[in-house]
């Protein structure tokens, strides 16, 4: 091969890289809002209704030697701090295979948005955008309008 | 990596610098992409060679070895220059993901060996796009690995 047709190949390469690092970039720690068809809710999750959030609850599944988790972890507590009816709780994916396979969770973490009621909202992989935690509660916002605090008992 | 690890809690797994990893993903990346274009220039034994040193440097770092160049570059030369991390992260993924490395890269350089030349550029390929993804974004695709093999064998010691 050419020395020319080698650095086309290697420039082939280098774009095929930067396309996927893109891609990931663009879809890593972005929300995905979750179809309420194929929503989980609160029963699948070990979470019982006192500990959810007035207004959202972000339930992030996570591993202990996973460098992004922790990070994830500090940025969503540093956020629940700052808003009240926030709330943050976590998991250890390895100790919960069962839920994994069931919330089909491959990376680690992924963060899963709660409305008030406990349903699965918004699906998160990788480290959550600053931004994306705003934009997410706050669509969760008019919801919160017709359930007081304290009569979360929905799905009894 | 010649400072004590006595300010590490003992309780904690050993801890990094993540910006570590990230730097020598990006010499290894440069080191694979001068292999690609000698080795699809038909100059095999320069490519073998080049492959057979990254090799070596990926064995280093997945022994965690104190002599890993990368490491040293990264401890003496580009760490003083800078702020003190954020924070670190678990050295155990990152080495697992050289130790992915190092079997990639290795499948090529015996391939390279029993005449298979096509070998070397497709390994050192598939090496460079996981380094670039964890220079450029720090997505590090071997230590995804790791936890999808930390839950694996989580759940399998459970049952």
């Amino acid at each position: 091969m050419s020395v020319a047709a080698a650095f086309a190949v290697l420039a082939g390469l280098i774009a095929v890289s930067l396309a996927l690092a893109a891609v990931l970039a663009r879809t890593r720690g972005r929300g995905r809002v979750v179809r309420p068809s194929r929503a989980g809710s609160l029963p699948e999750l070990p979470i019982a209704d006192a500990e959810l959030g007035d207004t959202a609850t972000f339930v992030q599944f996570g591993m202990q030697s996973c460098a992004p988790c922790r990070a994830t972890a500090r940025r969503i507590q540093a956020f629940a701090a700052e808003n009240s009816g926030v709330r943050h709780i976590e998991f250890d994916i390895s100790q919960h295979p069962d839920l994994a396979s069931k919330l089909k969770i491959v990376s680690a973490p992924t963060t899963f948005l709660l409305d008030s009621h406990g349903n699965i909202r918004v699906r998160i992989s990788g480290l959550p955008h600053p931004d994306e935690l705003v934009h997410h509660v706050e669509s969760l916002a008019p919801a919160n309008d017709t359930n007081q605090p304290g009569a979360v008992d929905v799905h009894a | 990596m010649s400072t004590p690890e006595t300010a590490v809690p003992t309780h904690k797994p050993k801890q990094i610098d993540p910006r570590g990893p990230r730097v020598a993903a990006a010499f290894t990346s440069i080191l694979l992409a001068v292999t690609i274009v000698v080795a699809l220039t038909g100059q095999n034994v320069a490519a073998l060679i080049l492959l057979a040193v990254i090799v070596v440097l990926f064995a280093l770092g997945a022994a965690g070895s104190p002599a890993y160049p990368w490491s040293l570059v990264f401890t003496k030369l580009i760490r003083p220059r800078l702020a003190p991390p954020a924070q670190t992260e678990d050295a155990a993924p990152p080495r697992f993901a050289l130790l992915v490395g190092l079997i990639i890269t290795g499948i090529g350089l015996i391939g390279g060996l029993a005449g298979i030349q096509l070998a070397v550029p497709i390994a050192a390929g598939f090496a460079f796009v996981a380094a670039f993804l964890n220079a450029s974004i720090g997505f590090c695709l071997g230590c995804e690995i790791y936890g999808l093999i930390v839950r694996v064998r989580t759940a399998s010691s459970r049952n």
